[in-house]
């Protein structure tokens, strides 16, 4: 057991002394795996905030009820307590006719007009705040929109942020899209390291044939270039993980003068601890992966029987 | 017997004819030369000995084992039985001596604790023991041979196979190294050298094989020197 883990601590250290040695192409390779790891990690990271951004605004989404104008303040508030009831609605606000014309005077400045008006010409109106899981599935949402809409006493059903339903929707397909960057650019990252392994099998297949010539197996060969894939692919994480939170901390600032314009408090977060994980080991696993295939098809060519030997 | 040879013809897929129906057979703890013009087949012999090559018939038996039976992931360890001495060396020129001699220690798992006292005991053997920390290229012909037979000795193995060890070297150096053969030899392990020096056979006075074209011509019995 010892001597296994002597093997591999050894290997691992070798596998960086190749990786500093050689330095200029690794850098090279890891910078490319950074880059091809940033993208898909930062679009991520950009549909995790908007997720973010929109719930805040779900938390406020309401549907707004205009009742018959025969409809009483007393039937309305009936209304409001049997809604109340209701398992998609968290709560439920009424809001009179008094009161809504107070509202529109002050906003509209339109105040002279409507005091000359004899009598109130407006609905009671019921505020419905959904559940957030329903607010955050556009189908529930249209249900129950349809639902309070065909209701005796309610006139019009009509739901404040359209545009939030048409965003999910849009963020839904947006993230089908980036796993499928980030696919493409995973193989991409495969293909690299794949590449800078073949390279190094190839500069150092003397070295392979004397190994190979004094007793080494195909998989004490094969451990050094499994680590250097892992190592490459592990920082060129690291570094996607860099250049994420250079670019976050780049459009910050922005991002949250425009989140205020808003009047929600948002700060924009790059990937937080489990996404950054993944996105490094991802990396590594990628190396490693890549590594082994590359190290399978290429190392049967360099026996010491074949070519110049 | 260590190694034996029956009828083995040696045919390379380009169609030359290395060897041509070559039997003889080497003791347990003797010391052989082989010898030949250049092209007569003496590399082949030794990489049918090493499994660098198979024999395309007949049959090569090493140490017991018959190697048109071993299975491929067996052969490293099969490797491990022989030492090898190349006349190009084969080192690792950005290793150091100490880490070349130890790569065959560290290939099959030897334990670390070990393996500067066996590295140190086989540059001792060849009078290198001051240069271990020094890097190959800057040593001498001789030496770097002498780096070489450390290497091909250190997991103490029971045959030591050499081809043309002093192709490069000149004689009063040629000499130093068969000395260091003779000696391992002394010491118990079968040796095997390919060599066209015919000197070195008259000197030490030692069994030779002799091929030509692929054909054994001649197996004499040792002289006494």
């Amino acid at each position: 057991m010892i001597v296994w883990l002597t093997r591999h601590l050894q290997t691992l250290v070798g596998s960086l002394g190749d990786l500093s040695r050689n330095s200029f192409s690794s850098v090279l390779s890891i910078s490319v795996i950074g880059i091809a790891l940033a993208l898909p990690g930062a679009m991520f990271a950009t549909l995790e905030n908007i997720h973010k951004f929109t719930a805040e605004f779900e938390h406020g989404a309401k549907i707004s009820l205009f009742l018959s104008p025969d409809i009483s303040i007393k039937q309305a508030k009936d209304l409001q307590q049997s809604l109340a009831q209701h398992p998609d609605i968290k709560y439920i606000e009424m809001i009179t006719p008094d009161q809504a014309m107070e509202e529109f005077k002050l906003r509209s400045g339109l105040k002279d007009a409507l005091n000359s008006l004899s009598d109130n010409p407006l609905p009671v109106v019921l505020l419905a705040y959904p559940e957030d899981r329903v607010a955050r599935s556009p189908e529930k949402l249209a249900g129950l929109i349809n639902e309070l809409g065909k209701l005796e006493p309610v006139e019009l059903s009509q739901f404040d942020l359209e545009w939030i339903k048409r965003l999910t929707a849009f963020l839904e397909l947006a993230t089908r899209a980036v796993w499928v960057i980030a696919i493409i650019l995973g193989l991409g990252v495969f293909l690299v390291i794949g590449n800078t392994i073949r390279l190094a099998i190839v500069n150092r297949q003397e070295e392979i044939r004397i190994i190979k010539l004094i007793g080494g197996t195909d998989a004490f060969v094969r451990r050094s270039f499994l680590y250097s894939g892992m190592l490459q692919g592990l920082f060129g994480g690291l570094l996607a993980l860099l250049v994420i939170f250079l670019l976050f901390s780049f459009i910050s600032k922005p991002a949250s003068s425009l989140s205020s314009l808003y009047s929600i408090s948002f700060g924009l977060d790059p990937l937080q601890l489990l996404p950054s994980l993944i996105l490094t080991s991802s990396g590594a696993l990628l190396g490693w992966l890549s590594a082994r295939v590359t190290v399978g098809v290429y190392l049967r060519q360099f026996e010491p029987g074949k070519g110049r030997y | 017997m260590l190694i034996e040879f029956s009828k083995v013809s040696k045919r390379y897929p380009e169609g030359h004819e290395a060897l041509r129906d070559v039997t003889f057979v080497i003791n347990k703890g003797e010391m052989v030369f082989l010898t030949g013009h250049s092209g007569a087949g003496k590399s082949t012999l030794l990489r049918l000995v090493t499994l660098i090559e198979h024999a395309t018939s007949g049959q090569v038996i090493v140490n017991g084992q018959n190697l048109g039976r071993l299975k491929r992931r067996t052969i490293p360890y099969f490797r491990r039985q022989i030492g090898m001495v190349f006349q190009d060396h084969k080192l690792l020129y950005n290793l150091s001596v100490f880490d070349n001699v130890a790569l065959p220690l560290i290939v099959s798992g030897f334990h670390p604790r070990d393996l500067r006292r066996r590295v140190h005991a086989a540059l001792d053997k060849v009078g290198l023991l001051n240069h271990d920390q020094a890097k190959p290229i800057t040593l001498s012909g001789g030496e770097q041979q002498r780096v070489g037979i450390a290497r091909a000795v250190v997991n103490r193995p029971s045959l030591l196979v050499a081809d043309e060890p002093t192709g490069n070297l000149d004689s009063g150096l040629s000499d130093e190294i068969f000395d260091l053969f003779h000696d391992f030899n002394y010491h118990g392990v079968t040796v095997l050298v390919a060599t066209h020096d015919l000197r070195h056979i008259k000197r030490l006075g030692k069994r030779s094989l002799t091929l030509v074209d692929g054909r054994m011509t001649q197996q004499t019995n040792a002289a006494q020197p």
